[in-house]
């Protein structure tokens, strides 16, 4: 027999070994489920956009009082959610907000942001709240000691870093994220590197 | 270009897989990934399983997927998304391997060929099909590893070139296990080659 009889030959065998064996039938869905989990930063952002606005309770409004380092009367969000490493993320500031009454009153009923104050709550001081300087996707966090990633918006780290008592937001620096009573963030202050995370 | 398009379009002319992977990794989208595992997902399986067998082999599927959605940034469009898919997973499939100290090779066992069962000159003349495909599966399963790689690899269409760069070997290393792979399944399945 010729080799190119014997080579398709070979061929139809393999091909017919092949049509047997067949996939478990949940792997295409496990490796899909796998893709829908990740997705590119800037979908992260569209689709946590778009979450926000049919998951209106992860919304929380908050505002900063004259007596803030921030200066201003704006209001700002706090989203509490999760980031693609599903980890405990909070951003701040994502948006800035006119100031409304119903706003506010709206805040201290919502359940997330009770789930955040919890969180905070669970430090030994709730306004000075320590953490790790991180870069993550080229957006600068603070990993905040036991409580979760805090996300602050380019235009809030600005705002901070312009303040008195500012620190450099440098990716392993240690530092307190300063709270008001409302659990939002009203300056970046130096800590020391040593102590990592206090106990 | 957009009558090359409307033609694809009503041609149906199917989106390569560089494309594919190209417009995934730009916007993530799921279709596209979704398009791509349903067109190689059962080559990729059917080469695990034939490595390790099912357990294994769905477990390794997935994670090399898992690398691929991750790393698809770093898809080039020089090569195809098979090879490319096929180096990821028989680099997961060796790491596993290693790591359940199960990965034990030999380049070349020529006694394998003469250890079978050669069928006479009369027995091939009355071996149906069905036979001889149960002896391509029996032979099959006992060629060595990088020889029935080698040759599984060839049958999914893939280069001597792009074999090599998958194994991570020369191209004349392949060529030696495609030869000795063959040889002994034609020599168990009952065919002979001219000149042999």
């Amino acid at each position: 027999m010729s080799n190119k009889h014997t080579e398709t030959r070979l061929q139809e065998c393999y091909e017919n070994r092949k049509k047997n064996v067949i996939p478990p039938p949940n792997l295409q869905e496990a490796i899909l489920a796998n893709a829908k989990q990740t997705k590119p930063s800037i979908w992260k952002w569209v689709s946590w956009q778009y979450a926000m606005g049919i998951f209106v309770a992860v919304i929380i409004f908050g505002w900063n009082r004259n007596d803030a380092p921030l200066q201003t009367n704006e209001q700002y969000s706090v989203v509490a959610t999760y980031n693609t490493d599903h980890t405990t993320t909070y951003y701040h500031d994502v948006t800035f907000l006119s100031a409304d009454q119903n706003d506010v009153k709206n805040i201290k009923e919502n359940a997330h942001y009770q789930q955040y104050l919890a969180a905070i709550e669970s430090l030994k001081d709730k306004r000075k709240l320590p953490g790790i300087v991180k870069s993550i996707d080229n957006e600068i966090v603070i990993q905040v000691c036991d409580v979760g990633v805090f996300q602050l918006s380019r235009e809030m780290v600005n705002h901070l870093l312009h303040a008195p008592s500012h620190s450099q937001m440098v990716a392993g620096k240690a530092v307190y994220l300063m709270a008001d009573e409302n659990g939002f963030i009203t300056a970046i202050e130096n800590r020391d590197s040593l102590q990592q995370c206090p106990s | 270009m957009n009558i090359t398009i409307g033609l694809k379009n009503w041609l149906n002319i199917a989106e390569s897989n560089e494309n594919l992977m190209l417009k995934y990794a730009d916007s993530g989208e799921l279709k596209y990934i979704k398009e791509i595992v349903k067109r190689l997902e059962k080559d990729l399986y059917h080469y695990l399983f034939s490595q390790v067998g099912p357990e294994l082999a769905s477990d390794v599927c997935q994670m090399a997927w898992e690398k691929v959605i991750k790393n698809r940034r770093s898809f080039s469009d020089t090569g195809t998304v098979k090879s490319w898919l096929f180096k990821i997973a028989r680099s997961a499939l060796i790491d596993e391997l290693r790591k359940q100290q199960r990965w034990q090779v030999e380049e070349f066992d020529e006694s394998n060929i003469n250890d079978h069962s050669t069928p006479s000159k009369a027995q091939f003349d009355v071996m149906n099909e069905i036979e001889q495909q149960q002896r391509f599966d029996a032979a099959f399963n006992e060629l060595p590893f990088l020889q029935r790689e080698a040759f599984i690899l060839q049958q999914e269409g893939f280069r001597l070139r792009e074999i090599a760069q998958i194994t991570h070997c020369e191209m004349e290393t392949v060529k030696s296990r495609l030869r000795y792979a063959k040889q002994t399944l034609t020599t168990l399945i009952g065919e002979t080659r001219e000149g042999e």
